[in-house]
């Protein structure tokens, strides 16, 4: 598996 | 701190949990989640208080040869400077 820049995306804990 | 001594640990209301529904891991705390990305998800299971940043950095790079050691050891610390900013994350001050 190939490095990527960590990310994320924000959910709302609805 | 440098990352030779950091050692960040989630803070005491995040929680890793994985979500079988999306196969993704999200950290969790009050009212709000983040959906990792895998290598964002590598380094907050590193996040024990344990080890310390360039250990992190050094253990995935073990895994990565198709990148520089010096550009994991970056993307490591901006992830954890960004969680920091969060209050995600304790230990990194």
């Amino acid at each position: 598996m190939n490095w990527e820049a960590p990310s994320f995306v924000e959910v709302k804990m609805d | 701190m440098t990352g030779d001594i950091a050692r960040p640990q989630l803070s005491l209301k995040v929680r890793l949990r994985f979500d079988r529904r999306t196969g993704r891991y999200l950290l969790l705390y009050p009212e709000t989640g983040l959906e990792l990305s895998r290598t964002a998800t590598e380094i907050a299971r590193l996040c024990t208080g344990e080890w310390t940043v360039d250990e992190i950095a050094q253990h995935l790079a073990q895994f990565h040869t198709e990148i520089s050691p010096v550009e994991i050891s970056r993307d490591v610390l901006d992830f954890l400077k960004t969680l920091a900013g969060r209050g995600l994350l304790q230990g990194l001050q």
